[in-house]
């Protein structure tokens, strides 16, 4: 019982640039099993990905790519609040640079995926940016954009605009 | 008694462990058709009881199966009545299912109520009549 109580999910203190709380939670459960069954996806994925890290519960995608891979973001309206109040804005893909977020949408609109983009649009790449994301329990890894379990066809690119962001 | 048989494990397993948020996990088990056979074939009380049953495990003890199904439970609540669903796991401890209540409470606030109301009309024949002020009124067979 006392393990069970030792992995409740824990929350981190966690604010946006306008101060306001962001709802977090730091999942401590990954099971052997799990980390196992991980070969899967090394199998599938393993020739067209490259993996950094081992799995880890501690944060998900959008933890990786907003809140410095401390904790989970687990819900699309908490990213809309992290894009709204950080001031980023929507970039087209032929102006993507390294560092700025790529989101995948589901088909009902709802954020299911983020990620880092880590190169640009090349045409060695056939013009598919590089990513870095988590895949849920699973690890980081760096994958072209149409690589990876997640609704390809329906990708937004964001940047930070600092010039439009005053603090108050 | 659970009945696991149509549970396809291996691409449930895979759809949990890349699981970023709670909707992603609930859209796609619910649209998988072996949740929708595991639904039909076990009763609520048999779904909420294997969820409270795998919830009181320690998390580091349990089997990936064993989240699939309670996640698979959790999910084939959702084809249930909703009033039902919410007495049967009011007082359920769901904590370590971590998913478990974001992805019910999902499904309230999505949910169109499957219940239905029964009213008995009784046929009754309507006599036709003619405006009392009305002499131009022609009532076809009459009156």
């Amino acid at each position: 019982m006392q393990n069970l109580i030792q992995l409740q999910p824990r929350f981190l203190s966690l604010d946006s640039c306008a101060y306001n709380h962001i709802d977090n939670i730091r999942l401590l459960e990954i099971s052997p099993f799990e980390v196992n069954l991980f070969q899967i996806f090394d199998a599938e994925y393993g020739a067209r990905v490259t993996r950094r890290g081992e799995p880890t519960p501690h944060y998900n995608c959008h933890g990786m790519t907003f809140a410095s891979r401390r904790t989970g973001v687990i819900e699309s309206t908490v990213v809309q609040q992290i894009l709204d109040e950080d001031n980023y804005h929507e970039v087209p893909e032929n102006s993507v640079l390294p560092g700025d977020v790529i989101l995948y949408f589901d088909v009902d609109g709802d954020i299911e995926h983020s990620g880092v983009v880590i190169e640009e649009p090349k045409p060695e790449n056939l013009n598919i940016p590089l990513i870095c994301s988590k895949w849920g329990k699973y690890a980081e890894l760096l994958h072209l954009r149409t690589h990876c379990p997640y609704n390809v066809s329906r990708v937004k690119y964001y940047r930070m605009n600092y010039d439009q962001y005053a603090a108050p | 008694m659970i009945n696991t048989r149509p549970l396809n494990f291996n691409q449930l397993a895979r759809i949990y462990l890349v699981s970023n948020t709670p909707p992603y996990l609930y859209k796609h088990f619910r649209s998988d058709f072996s949740v929708q056979e595991f639904a039909k074939l076990n009763t609520l009380d048999d779904l909420a009881q294997e969820l409270g049953r795998i919830a009181a495990i320690n998390p580091t003890d349990r089997t990936l199966q064993q989240i699939v199904i309670a996640y698979a439970c959790v999910v084939g609540l959702t084809f249930k009545k909703p009033r039902d669903v919410a007495i049967a796991t009011v007082d359920m401890p769901l904590d370590t299912v971590v998913w478990a209540n974001r992805i019910l409470a999902l499904w309230e606030s999505s949910s169109i109520t499957s219940e239905t109301i029964q009213f008995q009309i009784l046929p009754q024949i309507e006599k036709p009549r003619r405006a009392s002020n009305d002499a131009n009124v022609i009532l076809i067979g009459g009156v």
